[in-house]
This record gives C-alpha cells, sequence and structure tokens, in this order.
C-alpha cells in the first residue's frame, strides 16, 4: 500500500480528485433530481399535461453531475488512464487533485439548493402554468456557481 | 421589427348583423375586443348563452375522451392538424343535431359505468369488513343479544392478547370466549356474556383495542357474505365490459365530435367577445384596439359583410393604457418566444428582439459548438415543423433551434468539433487554447452589454433626456471599453486610460445629480462607482458560454472513448454502436436544454438588465383558436 502511494503518489492524488469531482458533484445531482422529482410526480399527478415543463425544471439539478464527469474524464485521460502507461509526477497529480475541488464541492452544494429551486418552481407552474420561463431562469441562476466552478477546474487541469 | 402602434377602433352595427360582423372580425384575428362598462340601455343575453354553450363544449370535450381509448386506429407520430376555412367551419353547424342522440347515449353510458363502479367500490369494502371474520362460521345473525346471553366477534391487537384473556377470566362466570383465528395484527374473539353484564364487558375492553365487528346489516355467514359480494363484483364487472363495447361502438364518431369541439369553441370565443358590446334595443358597439395598418383591411372587411355598420379609427389618448404588439421579420420573429418566456415589453418602451435574435444565435452555436450536433439539431427541428406546421410558442421554439442549429454548425466548423472528435479547426480549438476562448466569451460579453447600454441611450435621447444618456449610460461604456484596453498595451492602453478617466470621472461628478446638497451627489457619484462590481460579475457570467461549450464537447469525448474502446473487439462493435448513439443522443438532449436556458438567462439578466422595459399587456386578438384544425382565411 505505501509502496504504491510512494511510487505512484501523483496518480494516486489525480484518480482522487477525479473520484471526488464525479462522486460529490453526482451526489449533489442524485439529491436534487430526487426532490424536484418527487414534486414533479406530484404535480403530473393532477395534471398530466404539464409533464413536459416539470421535466425541464427537474433536469437542472441534473447538470452539476455531469460536470463532475466532465472533469473527472479530464482528470483521467491527462494521466493517461484511458489508453496509453499511467505516468504523472507528484507535482501533477497534486493540481489535478486540486483542480477537481471546485467542481466537487460547488457541484455538491449547488446541485442541491438547484433542487430546491425547482421544487419551487414546479410548486409555480402548478399554479401558473404560463409563468415557466420565470421558474427556470430562477434555478438557472443557482445554476452559474457551478458553471464558473467547472470553468476553474477546467482551466487548472488543461493549463498546468 | 418593433412595437406597432395599435389604434382604438369603434364600431357600430345592427344586432342583425353582429354575428356577421363578429365572425369576419374573428376570421382576420386583428382586433383585440375591450371590456366596457356601458349603461347598457337593452338586456344582454349573451350571458345564459356563454353558459350554455360552456355546457355543450364541456358534454362534447368529456364524449371525446371517453370514447378516446378505445380508438386503436394508429396516429402518425407527426401529424399535422388539417385546414378549415370560415365555409368549412360553418358547415360544421349541423353536427349539432346529428351528433347529439350520441353525446346522450354516451353520456348515459358514463353514467352507468360510474354506477357499476361504485358497486364494485361498495362489494370490495364489504368483503374487506367481512374477511377477518372468515373463520367465523355460524351466521352473523346469531349474533347479538339473546333470551340471557349477549354474543359478539371483535379483533383483539395481537400486543393485547393476553391482557384479554386476563380480562375475561376475570369476567368471571356466564362468559365465554375462543381465539377463531390469528392475524398478522389482531387475534380474531368469539365472546359470550351474561346480558347483565355487556356494558361492563364493553368498558373494560375499550381499553385494550377490542374492536367489535359491525354485523348489523349481515345475516349470513362471513363466508356466504363475501360469495355473494363476489358474485356481485363479477356480474357489474361483465356489466362494465357490456358499456364498454358499446361506447367502443362510438369510435367512428371521434372525427364529428372533434369538429363539433372547435366549432363550438370558436362560437363560444365570439360569445364571450360580445358579452363586452354595448346593447340598445336594435344596436351594439363594440370597442377594442388593431394593429395600425390594418385600419384598411378592417374597414374593407367590414363594410362587405354589412352595409349599415359604422367603424371608427383613432389613435389612443395620452393616458390609454393599450395593449403591446410585436412585429418582427421572419428571421428575427421566433426569438419573441424567448421574450414572451420573460415578460411583455411595454407598449412605451422598445421591442428587443431584434437586438436580442443575433446574440441568442450566437451564443447557443458557442453552448454547442459541434458541427455535426448543428446538423442533426437544423434537419430535425426543420422537419418538425415542416411536418406538423404548429402555431404559437411551440412554433416560436421550434424556429430558434432550427436556426441556432445553424449557428451551432457554424461555431462546431470555427471550433472543430464534430461529434467530439477534433477535427481541424478553423480558428482555434478551445480545449487546447483556454485562455483565447475565456477571452472571447468575455469580450462577446462586454460587446453586448454596451449594445444594453447604447440601447438605453438611445431611448433617453428619444425622450428628450439627453444628459441621462451622457451620465449613466455613455460614461459606462467608457469605463467597460477603457478599463480592458489597459491590458492591451502600447497605444491602445494608452487611449484606454484616458477613456476609464473621463468615464469615472463622468459618473463621479454627475451620477449623483438626482441627490439634494452638494454632499447628497457627492456621495452619489461615489457610490456608483461600486456599480462596477454589478457590471464585472455580468461580465464574468458570459465565461458560463465556454462552460457549455466544454460540457458539449468533453461528454461527447466520453461517449466516443468509451465507445472506441468496446470496439476494440468484434463481439463489442454492437455494444460500442449503440453507446455512441445513445450517447450522443443524450448528449444532444441535455445540452440543447443547457445551451437554451443559459443563453435565455443572458439575455434575460445581463442584456434585458441594462434597457428593458416590461409589464406591458400583450395583443390578443379575438381569433379562431382550434383544436384540431389549423383557420385557413
Amino acid at each position: 500500500m505505501l509502496e504504491l502511494l510512494g511510487n505512484n503518489l501523483g496518480a494516486v492524488l489525480a484518480m482522487f480528485g477525479a473520484a471526488l469531482a464525479v462522486g460529490l458533484a453526482g451526489t449533489g445531482s442524485a439529491i436534487g433530481v430526487g426532490v424536484a422529482g418527487q414534486a414533479a410526480a406530484g404535480l403530473v399527478a393532477e395534471d398530466p399535461d404539464k409533464f413536459g415543463s416539470a421535466l425541464v425544471l427537474q433536469l437542472l439539478p441534473g447538470t452539476q453531475g455531469i460536470y463532475g464527469l466532465l472533469v473527472g474524464f479530464m482528470i483521467l485521460l491527462n494521466i493517461g488512464v484511458l489508453g496509453g502507461e499511467i505516468s504523472v509526477s507528484t507535482e501533477t497529480g497534486f493540481y489535478y487533485f486540486l483542480g477537481a475541488l471546485p467542481t466537487a464541492i460547488a457541484g455538491l452544494t449547488s446541485a442541491i439548493a438547484q433542487g430546491k429551486t425547482a421544487v419551487a418552481g414546479i410548486g409555480m407552474i402548478a399554479r401558473r402554468p404560463e409563468e415557466q420561463g420565470k421558474a427556470i431562469t430562477m434555478a438557472i441562476m443557482v445554476e452559474t456557481y457551478a458553471v464558473f466552478a467547472l470553468l476553474i477546474s477546467m482551466l487548472i487541469i488543461l493549463l498546468v | 421589427m418593433a412595437i406597432i402602434d395599435a389604434k382604438r377602433v369603434t364600431v357600430i352595427g345592427l344586432k342583425n348583423d353582429k354575428d356577421k360582423i363578429l365572425k369576419s372580425l374573428q376570421s382576420l384575428g386583428a382586433v383585440e375586443i375591450s371590456e366596457n362598462n356601458y349603461e347598457q340601455a337593452d338586456k344582454i343575453e349573451t350571458n345564459d348563452e356563454v353558459i350554455e354553450l360552456e355546457k355543450k363544449l364541456a358534454d362534447v370535450d368529456f364524449t371525446l375522451n371517453l370514447i378516446k381509448p378505445f380508438d386503436e386506429s394508429k396516429k402518425p407520430f407527426l401529424a399535422v392538424r388539417p385546414l378549415v376555412g370560415r365555409d368549412g367551419l360553418d358547415a360544421f353547424e349541423v353536427l349539432q343535431r346529428s351528433e347529439s342522440a350520441a353525446i346522450d347515449s354516451l353520456k348515459e353510458y358514463a353514467e352507468e359505468l360510474a354506477w357499476a363502479k361504485s358497486n364494485i367500490t361498495r362489494a370490495n369494502n364489504i368483503i374487506m369488513q367481512v374477511l377477518p371474520f372468515k373463520s367465523f362460521d355460524e351466521t352473523f345473525d346469531a349474533l347479538g343479544e339473546n333470551i340471557k346471553t349477549f354474543s359478539t366477534v371483535g379483533l383483539v391487537p395481537l400486543e393485547s392478547r393476553e391482557s384479554f384473556t386476563e380480562l375475561m377470566d376475570e369476567m368471571g362466570d356466564f362468559s365465554y370466549y375462543e381465539i377463531l383465528d390469528v392475524l398478522k395484527e389482531s387475534v380474531v374473539a368469539f365472546v359470550v356474556v351474561h346480558l347483565d353484564k355487556v356494558a361492563e364487558f364493553r368498558n373494560r375492553v375499550k381499553t385494550i383495542g377490542f374492536t367489535e365487528a359491525k354485523y348489523e346489516h349481515f345475516q349470513e355467514s362471513p363466508t356466504d357474505v363475501m360469495k355473494k359480494e363476489k358474485a356481485d363484483i363479477e356480474k357489474f364487472e361483465n356489466q362494465i365490459d357490456e358499456i364498454h363495447a358499446s361506447i367502443a361502438e362510438y369510435v367512428p364518431h371521434i372525427k364529428d365530435l372533434q369538429s363539433l369541439e372547435d366549432y363550438y369553441s370558436s362560437l363560444l370565443q365570439r360569445e364571450k367577445a360580445s358579452m363586452a358590446f354595448g346593447y340598445t334595443k336594435n344596436a351594439f358597439v363594440l370597442e377594442g384596439w388593431i394593429v395600425a395598418h390594418k385600419e384598411k383591411e378592417i374597414k374593407e372587411e367590414l363594410e362587405k359583410v354589412s352595409e349599415t355598420a359604422l367603424v371608427e379609427f383613432r389613435a389612443p389618448l395620452e393616458d390609454e393604457d393599450y395593449p403591446t404588439i410585436i412585429e418582427n421579420n421572419s428571421i428575427s420573429r421566433p426569438f419573441e418566444a424567448i421574450t414572451e418566456m420573460y415578460d411583455t415589453p411595454s407598449a412605451k418602451g422598445i421591442d428587443p428582439n431584434a437586438f436580442m435574435a443575433p446574440f441568442y444565435f450566437i451564443f447557443f452555436g458557442m453552448m454547442m459548438s459541434d458541427a455535426g450536433y448543428g446538423i442533426l439539431l437544423a434537419a430535425i427541428a426543420s422537419f418538425v415543423l415542416w411536418k406538423t406546421k404548429p402555431t404559437g410558442m411551440m412554433g416560436k421554439i421550434l424556429g430558434v433551434i432550427a436556426l441556432c442549429g445553424v449557428s451551432t454548425l457554424g461555431w462546431g466548423i470555427v471550433f472543430g468539433g464534430w461529434f467530439g472528435l477534433s477535427v481541424e479547426p478553423l480558428w482555434f480549438n478551445p480545449l487546447q487554447e483556454p485562455m483565447m476562448m475565456l477571452g472571447l466569451c468575455l469580450g462577446i460579453g462586454v460587446f453586448q452589454i454596451i449594445v444594453g447600454l447604447f440601447i438605453a441611450a438611445g431611448m433617453n435621447i428619444k425622450r428628450g433626456k439627453p444628459w441621462s444618456a451622457l451620465f449613466d449610460q455613455i460614461s459606462w461604456v467608457f469605463v467597460l471599453l477603457g478599463l480592458p484596453s489597459l491590458l492591451m498595451g502600447g497605444v491602445i492602453a494608452e487611449f484606454g486610460k484616458y477613456m476609464a478617466i473621463v468615464g469615472v470621472a463622468l459618473l463621479l461628478l454627475f451620477a449623483g445629480r438626482a441627490k439634494k446638497g452638494i454632499v447628497g451627489k457627492a456621495i452619489g457619484g461615489l457610490s456608483s462607482i461600486y456599480g462596477i462590481t454589478g457590471y464585472l460579475s455580468d461580465i464574468l457570467s458570459y465565461s458560463r458560454i465556454f462552460g457549455m461549450g466544454l460540457a458539449t464537447g468533453v461528454i461527447a469525448m466520453v461517449f466516443n472513448t468509451i465507445g472506441g474502446m468496446l470496439m476494440g473487439s468484434w463481439i463489442g462493435i454492437p455494444f460500442g454502436v449503440a453507446i455512441l448513439v445513445i450517447g450522443h443522443v443524450f448528449n444532444i438532449g441535455i445540452n440543447t436544454l443547457g445551451a437554451y436556458v443559459h443563453s435565455c438567462r443572458l439575455q434575460y439578466i445581463e442584456f434585458y438588465g441594462k434597457f428593458f422595459e416590461g409589464s406591458g399587456r400583450a395583443f390578443r386578438p379575438l381569433k379562431m383558436e382550434m383544436k384540431h384544425y389549423r383557420f385557413e382565411k
């Protein structure tokens, strides 16, 4: 175990980062999409015609999980897990680990918060279906911070 | 290309001509009828007619929903609603009579269905009630009070079983009990007590949660009761099948009923509109708003249907609240949907669609930025548009997607993305030169914000407030252009320095001009500089374009890599192909949604925030709105 860490510390750190990005952002999205799905199911039970609008709102908190996947994938690609030999210096591996953090942290929290906003938005289109655009805009305001986190994660991974 | 002038129209006509005039206006679809509080010289009867029509419409809708589940004919996936003209719609009138028998019998069937279903529910409830006592093999009417004893059956919760036996033992002589059955959560007990002790028994068992069976309505044994009810259920289920078969025979009526539904709903729209009219004994008056340039068309049409009708037009008064009428050319018309989702522009403001459309087009394309996806999006959206010819919101959104597919194709070529494969880009690859891409996104953002400021400045100048334009908007344009130029170096930086200084000076000196006193003005000027943080976050917000672009490109790469790995061996080829197809479809779906909503957000918050004046009232003319047909003039 120690030997593995000693010889491949860079790769271990990088993969740890990839695991955090995919795992934490995915957890956030699962929670967000889950709560929004419950609200959507309630709305569709009352009015099946609103399935489309409810589904869009339910999907919105799902993107953080995808951002996590992107970051994880880029790290794996750069350290050579996906074909070729795994080779990464300890320093670079540590940078990749740091690069994964913004998406992991902001992905987890923003997806949950966005899920709550989506629930409120679904409640809103239950009463005022014509205000769907506003409900989506409100949920998208939360997403901004996940996009920023993704951007910084990707800049670190692409530029180091 | 903008907000079109509205005009007030007044029509006075004879009551005899009312239907003809209304029908013409509805076919034209160019007049919004206003509510008026006339002092009615004559009683209006339309109220009752509206209620009557609403009832008829509800009946047709109800019967249609009743038959629909039995319609087994195959419907095409993308169906276009057939066209119908004015004469065709009038011809549907005969259906009122010919379909009335069908509607009546279908309503009767529905009642029979409801009755049969309620009977099944009732029988099921009885079975549920009796089921726990199935081990009691005497008849129910043997229970209750006899000459000297009282007997009953009931349920004792499992956990109280011991307290129950203790309690019954304490009841002493002349009492008897027997545990008949043990169920999941309770035991079934048969109890006999002396008549004198019934009250005592009931009081004591209450404390341990004993529930007596309610057998007053039953004579037979529990098994027989259940048998009887099950037979009942079967009888009613057969009856339901028969009713269903009878309903299914009405499937051929669907088309006529749909026609009738549209006939009624267009009639109802007219009747509702005529509730806003003023009436005398022989004449009526209506008032409303029209699109200014359709004045002649409306006048000619009305003169054609009625010789006596008097039509007058005038411009809106100063303080009158008139609707916002928006007209755009065919390229930017679909983008009206984006603004509609946000707010209706004020009638005295500006229509942002023509300014917003090019930015939306560019942003969407940059976010998707894959030539392959662009071709698919444009092709699919155009095909659906051509096939179903949708109207309203749906048509506009499909139009936006078709156009933005073209933009996606263009940016895909510029950035070298084809289904996630890196092809030699026309300009540069954002993954290899991320700083360049970030700069491009923020640069476009600064440009859009400046355009927004210029629009606001233009509106201020038009309203005779040139100083507001200079101090509130142009000053910021100087700052926004000057500060980034500092990064360029050389002459540009020197020039930028002075621009930024001029901008900041304008803000410091004049932004607080509305405040009272010299101190107030100074504080107002200083605090306006703080607005720079707002602009900074606005500009940074445009980096989402890069973020969304990354998402599309890298997800496509993920699926290509997985698919490629599977295709390494011949067994994996079908799975690899499946992954590629499903993966790319998923990616297009999720990123179209993402690009759509994020492009919207950039317009709503960053762009419209600078100049948009909302809370207008959308123009809603009286027109032919139908569910099953498209109206053709």
